[in-house]
């Protein structure tokens, strides 16, 4: 019965996907990546939660209270709920360059903004090397959740029918399949968790009280270093979480910047589901039950409290939580090479050279979650070390008035080095996130740059609003409020 | 060589009171709540409605952060005239 359940829902979102394609036959690249900036705030708020929360949140948050306790709990959480206020000031006005650039990526607001082609090139890379542990990522979740079920399916044909399946939508209609999808997905996956956690805490009651015994999540302290490194943690992921490539790819789907800043009131209280995640762990904690690994508490506790058809919709639930993340990877990735290292390429020719792309990409996911390679698990860990480094550039071209383009190449450079070096070299400040310590470094050489080289003389994105509105208000009679303010 | 464009909008932005608050309210009391917090609450003992104090403080924060952009949003963002959509 789980398994029919499973299969329904798995044809519901291609039959999901398929509709997703009306009215958008013959998609332009811009249209193809980020749906011509057409998206209204439902499909906005789906596309932005759907891949926030991949099956990484799903197994990865019970998994981690199960074995650190609230240490792993106060950063991961802290840190997604603090990106939300961070992304309510910022993430307007990275549409908003967006917008005045004409942007597909993240790479094309540097290239236009600083007119370097070297800027360009190196954000390009840096996102590009960093967003690769993705794909394997989803696989490695999506193997832990389908072999939970004990079907007699060797591993790389799951992982191969996912990456046809994720290849599918996206070749299907670009970004507006994993949009479609992902209110499909976030559903099932709201279901999934309150029916799983709810399980959980009513089968809790049966359990012996073992806290005595110092078994119970709420006995897991953390340690000095282990708070200083949350709490540089939380403000890294915070700031990376609104500049990672696929985040800020997003952004630019959006159809105005009110609709932008609007979303991000709600998104909040989608983390509701976590306590129902916590939960889970306690259960599963507290029972004593036998699992292989700690990634393997969500499926067990479902298995064991849930009936059959709801296993099937928590495993289809969590497979479109990788599914989706893993066609909105393959998105951002496509078009920073066919778009931004491969300059020339027709409009046609981007958006088969991003699909060429994305199916390389699937094919590398694939055989690396084969391998479990350990490489992959380093750079994962190293993602918000890379993708943050984003971020002084960034509010470079939103404020800064005088900057080197040298500059904000050498500082992503020393960011990138300083943080993977201190992280490799297995150096410790304190407990403090080498990431940060990389961010800061990186910040001090753009902005020490900027006074050393030759700068351009740049118009900021906030005075140019600034600039329109007042233009408005001197035609339209219209007092603005503030609009150069975040 | 530098030069600063625009810098008559840059000073008539100045000239105009800033929001602060906006700030204040919308990150910076979300911000020392979940953030700066951290220590002070790792330290309190017991349990809340069964979680930890701290995670059930940050569980709180889910709902106190949307309320927190909330007030900024309806007290001054809705009205802007220059997010049209």
């Amino acid at each position: 019965m789980a398994t029919v359940t499973f299969c329904l829902v798995i044809l519901l979102s291609l039959a999901i996907a398929l509709y997703s394609r009306r009215g958008h036959h013959h998609q332009g690249s811009r249209d193809f990546f980020v749906a011509s900036g057409q998206f209204g705030g439902v499909l906005l708020f789906f596309l932005a939660v759907g891949e926030t929360y991949s099956i990484g949140s799903v197994l990865g948050f019970p998994a981690g209270t199960f074995s650190h306790g609230t240490a792993f709990i106060i950063w991961f959480l802290s840190y997604i709920v603090l990106a939300y206020p961070v992304g309510y000031f910022l993430n307007p006005w990275i549409w908003q360059a967006g917008r005045d650039h004409n942007a597909i990526t993240m790479a094309d607001l540097f290239r236009h903004h600083f007119g370097s082609r070297a800027v360009e090139i190196a954000m390009a890379l840096n996102a590009i090397l960093f967003l690769i542990p993705f794909g394997d990522l989803q696989f490695t979740g999506l193997l832990a959740v389908l072999q939970g079920f004990g079907w007699p399916v060797p591993t790389f044909v799951i992982t191969t029918v996912a990456a046809v399946t994720a290849f599918f939508w996206v070749a299907l209609s670009g970004i507006r399949a994993p949009a479609y999808v992902s209110i499909l997905k976030d559903v099932m996956m709201i279901v999934a968790v309150v029916a799983a956690g709810l399980a959980a805490l009513l089968a809790s009651g049966h359990l012996p009280d073992v806290r005595q015994a110092g078994q119970d999540i709420a006995r897991i302290r953390p340690t000095g270093r282990e708070e200083a490194f949350a709490m540089s943690t939380v403000v890294l992921q915070a700031i990376g979480f609104c500049v990672a490539p696929q985040t800020i790819a997003f952004l630019f789907t959006g159809r105005s910047r009110r609709i932008v800043r609007r979303n991000q009131v709600l998104m909040p209280l989608y983390m509701l589901m976590f306590p129902f995640l916590y939960w889970v762990a306690d259960y599963a904690r507290r029972s004593g039950m036998p699992l292989h690994a700690p990634n393997d508490a969500f499926m067990a506790v479902s298995l064991t409290l849930l009936p059959g058809w709801v296993d099937g919709l928590v495993a289809a639930a969590c497979a479109l939580s990788a599914l989706v993340v893993l066609a909105g990877i393959c998105l951002a990735i496509g078009p920073l090479v066919s778009h931004n290292l491969l300059h020339g390429l027709s409009d046609r020719q981007q958006r088969y050279g991003a699909q060429i792309v994305i199916a390389v990409y699937l094919l590398f996911s694939i055989v690396s979650a084969a391998h479990a390679s350990g490489l992959m698990i380093k750079f994962n860990t190293m993602y918000y070390f890379g993708v943050t480094q984003a971020a002084p550039g960034i509010f470079a071209i939103l404020a800064a008035r005088a900057v080197s383009p040298a500059a904000v190449v050498a500082g992503l450079v020393a960011g990138d080095l300083l943080s993977m070096g201190l992280y490799l070299g297995d150096i410790d400040l304190g407990g403090v996130n080498p990431g940060l310590v990389g961010l800061v470094a990186n910040a001090l050489v753009l902005w020490g740059g900027s006074r050393l080289l030759p700068s351009r003389a740049l118009v900021p994105i906030l005075h140019r609003a600034g600039a329109q509105a007042i233009e408005a208000k001197a035609t339209k009679g219209r007092s603005p409020l503030e609009p150069w303010t975040l | 060589m530098t030069e600063r464009p625009h810098q008559s909008t840059a000073r008539r932005g100045r000239d105009i009171h800033a929001p602060i608050w906006r700030i204040l309210v919308g990150v910076g009391i979300p911000f020392v709540a979940v953030d700066l917090a951290l220590p002070v609450l790792d330290r309190v003992g017991g349990t809340v409605l069964g979680f930890p104090t701290v995670v059930f403080w940050l569980f709180a924060w889910f709902i106190l952060t949307s309320v927190c952009l909330s007030a900024v949003w309806f007290l001054h963002d809705r009205r802007r005239t220059d997010e049209a959509g």
